[in-house]
């Protein structure tokens, strides 16, 4: 069976330009490599921290971003090479529900006008376009009164809801979360989280859910890939990520994070990572991650690939398990 | 033990041309000497207006009353250059956005040498920019010596905010007020920063009042926390107390709803509190909290404002089933 | 379904704690009370004009050589000119020329620089270089000039006046778009209508543009004030509406040699009605400015918004 999606060795590479006649000088690998599968009612936690890359492949596998090379195939079909007419009709299959839910939305657009657009552009249900709004908005627990009203007169949470129910008017399979509640409060978060789960199981959507909230990616994801400037260092399922942790920086990342728990906080022994993201442009050569290791060694000037053993993948010479 | 600061009834209104609005109300609170308060809330809270008011920077169309005594002096209409003068030598602000607090055309050196110098004169050009190497290394930059000399855009953001923290404790101050100085940074920077603020602090015996939305930081940093709801002060607890034995439901319901990493059971849906933080606005009689309440008294909750009861020692909560169920007022 | 989420009963809390209901385009504008008066003046002086069949006291055109010109008068508000017609007549009937020349350059020429200014905008790249430097060309040239060639080259008819003053004023508006929007091509909402499927022209159309009426309302309300100017100027300079037809411009120009003599109001008159309209247009101009930016008025939502 073929899984839903299956990203095999996406690259995105930015030309950088310098000098008085702008001449390419060199290139930024925001994407350096990616693979990963994806099934049907799964959701795989893509996390990191800035200039790791994540985002950058969310907006490949939607199709905003031109990927360098690597395809992106849903069921079987690349359509990382596609254009046109076939792109937009691939488009109905995945897609984003973006980080800002009020930037996301446009501001001169009624609640109904933004949920139906995908089906009007699609030429989708015609003819009552606002029952089946009323039907998505329904769907993500929005009463149908919100249908005229605009963005600016909604709360973060509602407007977000909103945002899932357009990516969901085209009925994808497979929906890429880019940050979806990093801009909302605790409180508004949990709703939202609780919703994407229920609307998983409802509707059998695959879930690529990019996060830096480790917290949050832990209570959501069956699969967790970390990136660490545009490479995955480690994928594995969510429960052995967060207790068998083998790529230094995974360990370095969850250690980071702080548990609203004061006994534990106080119990902790935090891994304090040295110095800062090297510069994209100024890679180290070999393993990008060995200039803040401590487990750094002379082994490490060459690149470490992602090995699997036991369906845990990571990407270190110098791991525990090795 | 006198404290650093005492603020007493702190009430915080705006004047609009349809009515004046409440944003804050009855805040009260002290911070003891080297001590860590959290003040944590959601947006809307008032927490980061609460602090606006205790540096008196505010718009004009707000009406403060109450009480704000820095080491025993009123800060409320206290002259602008009484202000001055404690600002930045007694009292330092670490603020969330590092790049726009520091100015981008001076090096960062001379930002802290020029913090120094404003409250003492008497430092040679030699003594301030060792003092600033000094500082610098201290919060953690390597190469202190050379990056002295850079300006603000060559540091990443993690190194911005710790120059910020080094400028601000270089006097020394008695209190440190850090509104939400990690938000904006990834958490393993995020780990760094507040390493360097506690190091700090121990180093200074400062006070630390540190404003967040982020329950895990303040169960790292805190020694006693404030959790605010749409203008007020609901709980005050040891941080133990606060997350162990918690009172006031708002701040159950927010704990209960975390997505926790160290989570075992995974497949139960977070608890969500229903509803949402009402605006200054738009307040309902009585307890702010109450039609979110799952403990919600009717007849009484949504009549009369609570009153802060004792729930332990050290510990209140603004709450009436708290009254009821045997705390004191 | 989903456990059903409450809406907040008005608009969410501002930076400063407040709610307030954010007011529509029009209460906005009804707030600004100059803008108020100006619209309420173009509207007079548009049923004037243009229903000069109706409102002026005499008939167009309707000469008494034997009168000769008159100062204003109980029976001539406005005195009579040369020719002896009644002046306020006059100017009402040429006001249907001036206004009418001023709103069609006003139209045209927003259009033509809408265009080009969302499409060098939101390209990009090369097609944003070759149409921002054929519009750098256009302002390099010194108009005035350019249209007094032009005319003389294409005759000085109501028509060509519109073309070619709709081909010169286009290029303000043009940069003033493709700024915005350059900065609207970033935001968030563009990259959702992609995402949704939307082509490029779909996104224009659908998205770009509504989100830049404010921005056109208002240089239209600006250039309809800068055409009468610049209409009134040739036609005073002996390049724009020729004799017979008159417009407020070439009204001016035939009492040029006025000043100082009684006849002084046949100067004056014409003036003052080119000036009470660009001011009031100006007037109007800004109160649809600040309408347009919902930041005016009470209250906008906080930089994170977090509920």
């Amino acid at each position: 069976m073929t899984s839903v999606l299956d990203v095999r060795d996406l690259v995105k590479e930015y030309p950088v330009r310098s000098g008085v006649l702008r001449r390419v000088t060199g290139s930024v690998k925001a994407v350096n490599g990616i693979s990963l599968t994806l099934e049907r009612g799964r959701t795989l936690g893509l996390v990191g921290e800035t200039g790791c890359g994540k985002s950058t492949v969310g907006r490949c596998l939607v199709g905003l971003i031109e990927p360098t090379s690597g395809s992106v195939l849903l069921d079987g079909v690349d359509v990382s090479a596609m254009s046109g007419r076939e792109l937009r009709a691939a488009r109905r299959r995945i897609q984003l529900v973006f980080q800002d839910p009020y930037a996301s939305l446009d501001p001169r657009q009624s609640v109904e006008a933004i949920v139906s657009e995908p089906l009007r552009l699609h030429g989708l249900a015609r003819g009552s376009e606002s029952a089946r709004a009323a039907a998505l908005l329904d769907l993500v627990g929005l009463s149908s009164s919100v249908l005229q009203q605009y963005p600016h007169e909604l709360s973060g949470g509602q407007r977000q809801r909103v945002g899932i129910a357009r990516a969901l008017a085209l009925e994808p399979e497979v929906m890429v979360l880019d940050e979806p509640v990093s801009a909302l409060d605790v409180s508004v978060q949990a709703g939202i989280l609780n919703l994407l789960e229920e609307l998983q199981r409802e509707l059998n959507l695959a879930y690529v859910f990019i996060a830096h909230d480790l917290s949050v990616v832990r209570h959501v994801s069956h699969e967790v890939a970390v990136m660490y400037l545009g490479r995955i260092v480690e994928y594995v399922d969510a429960d052995t990520l967060y207790s068998t942790p083998q790529h230094p920086y995974t360990q370095a990342l969850l250690s980071a994070v702080p548990l609203p728990d004061p006994r534990a906080e106080r119990a902790r022994k935090r891994i304090l990572l040295e110095g800062d993201l090297p510069s994209p442009i100024d890679l180290p050569t070999g393993c990008a991650f060995r200039s803040r290791c401590w487990k750094a060694t002379d082994v490490c000037s060459s690149i470490p690939e992602l090995r699997t053993t036991d369906y845990h993948a990571f990407a270190c010479h110098n791991a525990d398990q090795v | 033990m006198n404290p650093v600061l005492e603020v007493e009834d702190l009430c915080v209104t705006f004047r609009y041309r349809e009515g004046d609005v409440a944003a804050l109300r009855n805040v009260s609170f002290r911070i003891d000497p080297s001590e860590s308060l959290g003040v944590v809330g959601e947006s809307g809270s008032g927490k980061s207006l609460a602090c606006s008011a205790i540096m008196g920077l505010l718009p004009a169309n707000a009406t403060v009353t109450g009480s704000v005594r820095f080491l025993g002096q009123e800060l409320l209409g206290a002259s602008e250059s009484t202000l001055r003068d404690l600002r930045g030598r007694r009292l330092a602000i670490i603020s969330q956005d590092a790049l726009t607090a520091l100015n981008p055309v001076h090096t960062v050196g001379k930002q802290i040498s020029e913090a120094i110098l404003v409250h003492d004169s008497s430092r040679s050009r030699a003594e301030l920019r060792d003092r600033a190497i000094e500082l610098l290394d201290l919060v953690g930059i390597p190469q202190a010596s050379a990056r002295v000399d850079n300006y603000p855009h060559e540091f990443s953001g993690g190194m911005r905010q710790r120059a910020l923290i080094a400028m601000s404790v270089a006097n020394e101050p008695d209190l440190i007020i850090a509104d939400e100085p990690t938000t904006a940074l990834d958490v393993t920077v995020q780990a760094q920063v507040l390493d360097v603020l506690k190091r700090i602090q121990d180093r200074t015996d400062s006070a630390l009042m540190l404003i967040t939305h982020d329950l895990g930081v303040v169960a790292g940093v805190a020694d006693r926390v404030l959790v605010m709801y749409s203008g007020s002060v609901v709980e005050e607890a040891s941080v133990d107390d606060l997350f162990y034995e918690t009172s006031h439901p708002y701040t159950r319901g927010l704990l209960a709803s975390l997505p926790r990493l160290d989570a075992r059971d995974r497949s139960q849906p977070l608890y969500r509190i229903p509803g949402f933080q009402p605006s200054p606005a738009d307040r309902p009689a009585g307890c702010a909290f109450h039609p979110r309440c799952d403990v919600v008294v009717a007849g009484l909750c949504d009549v009369e404002l609570p009153l802060s009861i004792v729930a332990g020692p050290g510990h209140t909560a603004r709450c009436h089933r708290v009254a009821i169920d045997g705390g004191a007022s | 379904m989903a456990s059903p989420e409450p809406s907040p009963t008005s608009a969410p809390a501002s930076a400063s704690g407040a709610t307030v209901k954010r007011p529509g385009f029009w209460r906005r504008f009804s707030r600004h009370r100059l803008a108020v008066l100006g619209a309420v003046i173009l509207a007079l002086l548009a049923i004037a004009c243009y229903g000069a069949a109706f409102v002026a006291p005499f008939p167009q055109d309707q000469q008494d050589l034997l009168l000769g010109p008159v100062p204003p008068s109980a029976e001539h508000w406005l005195g009579t000119d040369e020719l002896g017609r009644d002046y306020l007549s006059e100017i009402l009937y040429a006001g249907q020329l001036s206004l009418s020349l001023a709103i069609a350059v006003a139209l045209i020429s927003t259009a033509i620089g809408v265009f080009v200014g969302a499409v060098a905008g939101y390209r990009g790249g090369w097609v944003d270089d070759v149409f921002m430097r054929i519009t750098d060309l256009f302002l390099v040239v010194p108009a005035i000039a350019l249209l007094a060639l032009a005319l003389q080259g294409l005759g000085p008819s109501p028509v060509s006046i519109v073309i070619v003053l709709s081909l010169l004023g286009w290029t303000y508006i043009a940069r003033v778009v493709r700024g915005q929007v350059v900065s609207l091509r970033e935001r968030e909402f563009i990259d959702a209508a992609r995402v949704i499927g939307a082509t490029h022209q779909q996104v224009l159309m659908r998205h770009v543009l509504p989100n830049l009426s404010g921005v056109i309302a208002v240089n239209v309300a600006l250039a309809v004030a800068g055409a009468i100017i610049v209409e009134s100027t040739l036609s005073f300079l002996g390049f724009g509406v020729q004799p017979p037809q008159s417009s407020w411009g070439n009204m001016l120009s035939q009492a040029s040699g006025l000043i100082g003599t009684p006849k002084v109001y046949l100067l004056y008159f014409p003036g003052l009605f080119i000036l009470t309209t660009v001011l009031a247009v100006n007037f109007v101009g800004d109160g649809m400015r600040d309408a347009a930016d919902p930041r005016s008025g009470a209250g906008r939502s906080s930089r994170r918004d977090r509920t």
